[in-house]
């Protein structure tokens, strides 16, 4: 798909964004590769989704289940906690423009607008989080059979130990 | 298996919370971590800001002990050694002070310098006022070295020890009046773009993404606590940007 020139600049912003958090939160080597590439990822997939579906909220929690599934698959193939990834990688989706909007509204403009772009702000921070909370509840029950596993494992050799 | 002991596993717990591993993680690890040494039941009830963990010993008695813990800032290097670390743990059940010895190993590991943490902030800021639709040189140099200013002020900060909340605030009314200052001086046509590239490294995403997270994946106290400090967090940026901008006669 090719996209606009604005929204190649808007990947790129993002993405070179996602890098600058990753540092700060200390990632490092392979991992912070890993993690712009998932910035990147990210704001793609909701740029190409723009031109096929309108609403942003929809949009949002379709990249967020994206995101959040390339986060634990990277986690396991890395070795590495998931919420490395899935810190770093969401925060293009971080609605920071219409916040601020919010702001702004709050104080110069009428209750309607203000409540309006409030009530946008907090859908979109919603879509994100269903978006992540299903990935999240479906890798859990996953790993939940296998921490059980392996628990009985360790207190298996435990007992041989003894 | 002693108090000893359980002292040196509470100590990685401390650590990975410290540095932001999620909390049913690092009840896992202490899990784990007691299993393999032969407890015959472990209990462990890990929050944000404190632990406690129950083991009972075949013997049948039971150690008791809990910890203060406290977020101290994302630090993906700490989390990942302490992970591995307790990898390691359950798989060789090396003897006390073997463990001890590596718990202080696992403590030395590069931290990014500080002037790669600037640069970094220096970074975000540009290329969020970039990303969110600032197309004019000017503006985006301009918020990249208000970025830059704000994240040595916040150094200094927290160097001084300064209330996390009373950071938030001071940082965003800094940054928003610099920006409308540069607006009142026609460098830039409005404050906007300036204020959203600095926002962002202000905004509680990591903060709201862990919360909701916790919430609804069973560990509702903790959710709890990190949803209200986010609101705080959130509710004392809203502020300092409000403060300025009531200042400067309302948004332009």
């Amino acid at each position: 798909m090719i996209f606009t020139l604005d929204e190649w600049i808007q990947i790129i912003a993002g993405a070179v964004g996602t890098f600058g958090f990753a540092v700060l939160f200390n990632v490092r080597g392979k991992r912070l590769l890993a993690g712009t590439i998932g910035g990147l990822l990210a704001w793609t997939v909701y740029v190409a989704l723009g031109y096929v579906i309108d609403s942003p909220i929809l949009r949002y929690f379709i990249v967020s289940v994206v995101t959040s599934t390339y986060s634990e698959v990277f986690a396991r193939v890395m070795k590495t906690p998931r919420t490395t990834f899935l810190l770093i990688c969401l925060i293009p989706l971080v609605p920071g423009s219409s916040l601020y909007y919010t702001m702004s509204y709050a104080l110069d403009s009428s209750m309607g607008d203000f409540l309006s772009k409030a009530l946008y702000t907090a859908e979109l921070s919603a879509a994100l989080a269903l978006g992540i909370v299903v990935v999240a509840a479906i890798s859990r029950s996953i790993t939940a059979v296998q921490s059980k596993k392996r628990k009985k494992l360790l207190a298996e050799q435990a007992k041989e130990n003894q | 298996m002693d108090e000893k002991m359980i002292q040196s596993f509470l100590r990685i717990a401390e650590k990975m919370i410290e540095a932001g591993a999620e909390v049913y993680r690092v009840e896992e690890c202490l899990n784990y971590m007691c299993t393999a040494y032969g407890a015959v039941r472990t209990d462990a009830f890990v929050t944000t800001s404190n632990m406690t963990l129950n083991v009972e010993k075949p013997d049948g008695s039971i150690i008791c002990a809990s910890r203060r813990a406290s977020l101290s800032g994302y630090d993906m290097e700490c989390v990942d050694r302490f992970n591995s670390l307790v990898r390691y743990i359950t798989k060789e059940r090396p003897s006390l002070q073997v463990i001890n010895q590596r718990i202080e190993e696992a403590l030395v590991y590069n931290k990014y310098k500080v002037w790669q943490v600037v640069l970094c902030s220096l970074i975000i800021a540009g290329s969020f006022s970039m990303f969110f639709g600032s197309r004019d040189i000017v503006e985006i140099a301009l918020s990249s070295a208000i970025g830059a200013v704000m994240e040595i002020l916040n150094q200094l900060a927290k160097k001084a020890h300064m209330n996390g909340m009373m950071i938030r605030f001071c940082n965003s009314a800094i940054f928003s009046a610099l920006a409308f200052a540069a607006t009142k001086m026609g460098l830039v046509p409005s404050p906007d773009y300036i204020i959203m590239g600095n926002i962002m490294s202000l905004i509680p995403g990591c903060g709201i993404t862990s919360a909701v997270r916790d919430l609804f994946t069973g560990d509702t106290f903790t959710g709890i606590i990190r949803t209200i400090e986010c609101m705080l967090n959130a509710a004392s940026m809203a502020l300092g940007y409000i403060v300025v901008a009531y200042l400067f006669g309302g948004a332009i």
